[in-house]
């Protein structure tokens, strides 16, 4: 790979190809864009150190999202440790919650404002759910983990890992009420 | 529907791509699980993705740790075999230094505290009243100093030889350069006027 190599074009495409589901996992995950992007800035900067240590045989996204659930975990672990003062909405780059914004783009179109709403209320169920249930159903999802990588990430039986999931999504089924059963 | 671990199991290694024969309500809890995953996929899609501004900066600091490596592989050095062997003799002997320092310190002390018994023998001598030192004193004076030697010469030992040696050394030079007292002077004077009045008797005579 050329990126253990150190080719700078090489960290770029990384970006490229994993940026946006990397970015993806930290917003839900942290229901923070300033978070995420903040995450997404340090996964890149730990991807140059601890890159050269991949094992290639490996498959890369596994372990890429392995990386990004641990710096979630040790974020949340310190922002419980320093509350600030945040929502549980997802806030936009001016601090502001994106239900908020919607309020104000009245020029919005209908479906475009459905789908935000939607993914708003998906973004509170998810906050509601414990931390691990939260983040296997994400790292299920953003990374494409396999149950299997899901119970060694989280070290817990593979039935355990399933079982948790399976749990979260009927929890999310049910906060989502109707609308998301009729999607 | 409760199913047991194992059960649950058996679904996972489904669901990851295994050929696992599963039961009707395992399968059940399968579709259903695999349902509400391709429901969330639409849901979960991040509206916005990162801003311009975020993937600029997660690409500089890529950027700034490429070139911390870069950095960090010039500033390395092969270090010569030969230098790692130097500077464990060096770290041996600072580790032995204090050692050797207690070591002569002690020797020292043992030659003073030999020197000083000496000095102490010799003033107690030497204040003896009707001793011979008390009566002829610059005579005398080698009475002491070679007891003094045959002792050390009986102790064989070198250093303690040179040491005695330098010590009567010096108290000899201290002798010869000292000035005389005023009291000195008045009995030197006294003596001379003594002598000179039997010298004038006798003349007389």
């Amino acid at each position: 790979m050329s990126a253990q190599a150190g080719d700078s074009g090489a960290y770029r495409e990384l970006l490229d190809t994993y940026g946006r589901r990397l970015y993806g996992y930290f917003l839900r995950a942290t229901g923070s864009h300033h978070d995420a992007e903040d995450l997404l800035g340090e996964i890149m900067l730990k991807l140059v150190s601890k890159l050269a240590k991949y094992d290639d045989r490996g498959r890369f996204e596994p372990w890429l999202f392995r990386i990004a659930a641990n710096m979630v975990r040790d974020r949340i672990r310190r922002s419980r440790a320093n509350p600030a003062p945040a929502s549980l909405s997802v806030e936009s780059e001016a601090g502001t919650s994106r239900a908020d914004q919607l309020l104000a783009e009245t020029g919005s179109a209908d479906d475009g404002l459905l789908a935000e709403e939607a993914s708003e209320r998906l973004q509170q169920a998810l906050l509601k759910l414990d931390e691990t249930t939260r983040d296997m159903i994400l790292v299920r999802h953003f990374g494409q983990m396999s149950y299997k990588g899901i119970a060694d990430l989280f070290q817990c039986p593979l039935g355990t890992a399933l079982a948790r999931v399976h749990r979260g999504l009927k929890a999310l089924r049910r906060m989502m009420g109707a609308d998301y059963e009729s999607d | 529907m409760n199913l047991t671990e194992r059960q649950y199991e058996r679904i996972a290694r489904r669901l990851d791509g295994e050929a696992v024969a599963l039961l009707a309500d395992e399968q059940a809890v399968c579709d259903e699980i695999a349902g509400d995953e391709a429901r969330l996929v639409p849901a979960l899609a991040v509206p916005d993705g990162p801003s311009r501004g975020g993937l600029r900066r997660a690409e500089i600091l890529a950027q700034i740790g490429l070139q911390e490596n870069l950095l960090g592989e010039m500033l390395d050095v092969d270090v010569p075999p030969a230098a790692m062997g130097r500077a464990w003799r060096r770290t041996q002997v600072a580790l032995a230094r204090p050692q050797r320092m207690l070591l002569r310190v002690g020797a020292v002390a043992a030659s003073v505290a030999v020197a000083a018994g000496v000095l102490l023998t010799l003033t107690l001598i030497g204040r003896q009243p009707g001793g011979p030192v008390a009566s002829t004193p610059p005579a005398s004076r080698s009475v002491p100093a070679d007891v003094y030697l045959a002792s050390v010469s009986a102790a064989q030992d070198p250093a303690i030889n040179l040491l005695a040696v330098e010590i009567d050394q010096l108290e000899a030079d201290v002798l010869a350069s000292a000035l005389p007292a005023s009291v000195d002077i008045g009995l030197d004077q006294a003596e001379r006027t003594i002598e000179e009045f039997w010298l004038d008797d006798v003349l007389v005579e």
